[in-house]
């Protein structure tokens, strides 16, 4: 099926008029949240869907915080990308659904990522596996 | 799937795994505009919920409502919380017709009297005791006001349900009205839009699977999250607006470079909707994105409210010929009132009597 | 009727109402004024009254040696409220697409924040005539119903529009519903006030001034 990608058109991703205001406002957000997390250790996050961003503010936004360290990929409905950003603490993620199109994206400021932990409730399964897998070696 | 299922068993059946249920709800936090934090609380409370049973009637309606809600490129998380729902009666989907269908619906009703989740799809006529439009030789009258009394809400999906849509424009020839306006004695959430955004329909039963109860709507009945703002508040082309940059038409060097539509007939100003934030297939873009005004379909009488290119600031009804007949009706008193004012000067020109030096002396001598 | 509903209604018949008893009252005054007629001048003319009668047109409109030093408020208030209530109402963009609407014409208009700079300076002239009428004791005296009435119709579009421009006190459409149905009080009444005088002021300006020139007398 095609998608909006394989049609031939450039797209114009202009950006908001001089001094980006919307964007110099989410920086400063961020920076608050970063503050909160060096003093009481919990961050927050930013849903960048609800801001009104130009197509091409993105790009700029994407740019000026650059990329770290840490780069992974969450498969699990769709392909989920989590990186953290030149700034420390600060977490680009972008949930995509299984043909790829963004369907949440946000900016988390933590020390990691919620999502990137195993859960709790998993982990009585994880004992069981675990035991199977010892079963199995014992019986070979 | 039984009915104990939560929606977590559902979704792990399906492969999904908590880490995918996470990413689900924190999608569906963004699209409800919940706080960010929302995403954990719903995880939790939404997991546990069990399947409730949904009737989707459809009435006068082009379904392009139920197009917007089905039409995915792939399984998405709107489609998954349709998997969430037990979806017992959609004229449309099903694989049951005739008189099975009907049976499947009349059970749905009986088995979840006074829980059921009613979803109404187009207005109701009513005019002639509801003959134009009728399925299995009822009314669609007769459906709804059977339908409703057993059901813990009702969704009106898509405008003409919401606020009557194009059946209800006028000059209105079958009698069509909203649902709002025969049901009164149950909880009427509105979703609307020509068609609703699909995320908003998902957003609105994620929300009643997490809390229990409909979210906070606003004086048309709409869920706030979604129809809080104005396309106009969140539109990323306002600064334009605010500088007073405007596209003069489609294809001018203010169009080309993304200036504001309101003096092309956008309704952004006036519409409350969630397309700017949200946006639409699959969050490509929306409308104004596209270079196109806003129409303001998500509002009550929108069809009726003048032309679509025309700006708001503009009539919405021709001035012309009435200012024209105005002047001629004012020419045709104004004549008539002078004649009647020379009139009176001539009277009283005629009823003035010159008094003569003579008649003077008489009437002296006379005292 | 919700809020939309109501914006229709006030775009579209309201708005209809409004001119139909605007266009009939101008016309309906001015003819009857005009039809009462003159006592033929007998006398011969010493010159035409024409030129004579632009001349007092003119000469009346600007102010009298001294008076602009005695009453500087009433006159450059006055003034200034004037044109910025024709500039914003001739030269604001949404407004020249209405023009634009009924008529098929429209001209270049002024950038929004000069608009916006000649609305804040004809609502404080609007404002500051308003108070030297209660606060001059001959101003007051003189003032009848019928000049707050006028006041307030040509203050309340002026006013009601800066706040749709931005969308202060209530959302869009509730204000634009106010500024529209403000504009339509004015139409309605204004051929039956003393605002006839938008239509009558250089027509009996010039009379005056014919008749003199006519007689041959300084106009």
């Amino acid at each position: 099926m095609s998608t909006i990608s394989d049609i031939p058109i450039t797209v114009d991703n202009g950006t908001s008029p001089s001094g980006h205001p919307v964007l110099r406002a989410l920086l400063q957000e961020i920076e608050t949240l970063l503050h909160n997390l060096a003093e009481t250790g919990t961050g927050g996050s930013v849903d960048l869907r609800s801001l009104p961003l130009f197509p091409g503010d993105y790009q700029v936004l994407q740019d000026s915080l650059g990329q770290g360290e840490i780069q992974v990929t969450l498969n699990s409905l769709g392909p989920s990308t989590i990186y953290e950003t030149a700034v420390p603490g600060v977490w680009w993620i972008t949930h995509r659904n299984e043909a790829e199109e963004v369907v949440a994206e946000f900016i988390e400021v933590t020390r990691c990522p919620a999502i990137l932990q195993t859960p709790a409730e998993e982990l009585p399964q994880a004992i069981a596996q675990l035991r199977d897998l010892d079963q199995q070696l014992s019986e070979t | 799937m039984s009915e104990k299922d939560t929606l977590l068993d559902n979704l792990g059946r399906h492969g999904i795994s908590r880490r995918g249920f996470l990413k689900f709800c924190a999608s569906m936090a963004s699209m409800m505009a919940l706080p960010p934090g929302a995403a954990t609380v719903m995880a939790e409370t939404l997991g546990k919920a069990r399947r409730p049973s949904v009737i989707y009637l459809s009435f006068q309606e082009c379904t392009g409502c139920l197009e917007s809600l089905t039409r995915s490129f792939s399984p998405t998380l709107e489609s998954l919380i349709f998997n969430a729902i037990s979806l017992d009666y959609q004229e449309t989907l099903q694989a049951a017709a005739g008189t099975a269908a009907e049976a499947a619906r009349e059970q749905a009703m009986k088995d979840n009297y006074g829980k059921y989740l009613l979803m109404v799809d187009g207005s109701i006529p009513t005019r002639d005791g509801g003959v134009y439009s009728t399925a299995a030789g009822k009314t669609n009258l007769e459906t709804l006001e059977d339908a409703a009394k057993g059901a813990a809400a009702i969704i009106a999906v898509g405008t003409c349900a919401a606020f009557g849509g194009i059946p209800y424009a006028k000059p209105n020839p079958t009698g069509a009205v909203p649902v709002s306006d025969l049901i009164h004695d149950k909880p009427i959430i509105n979703v609307s839009g020509c068609p609703p955004i699909p995320a908003v329909i998902t957003g609105v039963l994620a929300h009643y699977l997490t809390f229990g109860a409909l979210p906070e709507l606003d004086s048309n009945r709409r869920p706030l999250a979604f129809y809080g703002d104005t396309i106009h508040d969140r539109c990323y082309r306002r600064p334009f607006y605010d500088q007073g940059k405007f596209a003069k038409t489609f294809d001018d060097a203010g169009a080309r470079q993304g200036w504001c539509l309101y003096e092309l007939g956008c309704k952004g100003p006036t519409t409350h909707n969630a397309c700017a934030t949200t946006k639409w297939n699959q969050g490509t873009s929306f409308p104004i994105e596209s270079g196109h005004p806003c129409l303001g379909c998500s509002e009550p009488g929108f069809w009726d409210a003048g032309n679509f290119y025309s700006a708001l600031s503009t009539t919405t009804a021709p001035l012309g010929a009435w200012s024209g007949a105005a002047i001629a009706a004012g020419a045709a008193i104004g004549l008539a009132a002078g004649a009647a004012s020379r009139h009176t000067q001539k009277e009283a020109k005629q009823a003035h009597h010159v008094v003569t030096a003579e008649e003077l002396k008489n009437k002296e001598e006379q005292s | 009727m919700t809020v939309n509903e109501i914006l229709t209604w006030v775009r579209g018949p309201a708005m209809q109402f409004a001119l139909v008893i605007f266009f009939l009252g101008v016309v309906v005054r001015i003819l009857e004024m005009w039809l009462l007629g003159r006592t033929p001048d007998l006398s011969l003319a010493r010159r035409s009254g024409f030129i004579p009668g632009l001349r007092t047109v003119f000469h009346r409109s600007i102010p009298a040696p001294g008076l602009l030093q005695r009453q500087p408020l009433v006159y450059l208030g006055g003034y200034t409220f004037h044109l910025g209530f024709f500039i914003s109402l001739i030269f604001f963009a949404p407004h020249i697409q209405l023009f634009y609407g009924v008529w098929g014409i429209r001209w270049p208009g002024l950038p929004a924040y000069l608009i916006d700079f000649v609305a804040v300076v004809s609502i404080a002239a609007l404002v500051a005539l308003l108070v030297h009428r209660f606060v001059n004791p001959v101003r007051r005296y003189l003032s009848n119903g019928g000049d707050y009435l006028a006041w307030l119709v040509t203050f309340l579009p002026l006013f009601t529009g800066y706040l749709v421009a931005h969308e202060s006190v209530l959302p869009y459409a509730q204000m634009l519903t106010l500024h529209i149905l403000s504009v339509e009080l004015l139409l309605i009444v204004l051929p039956f006030t003393k605002l006839t005088h938008s239509f009558t002021l250089f027509l009996s300006r010039w009379y005056n001034g014919a008749m003199a020139g006519r007689k041959g007398v300084a106009s």
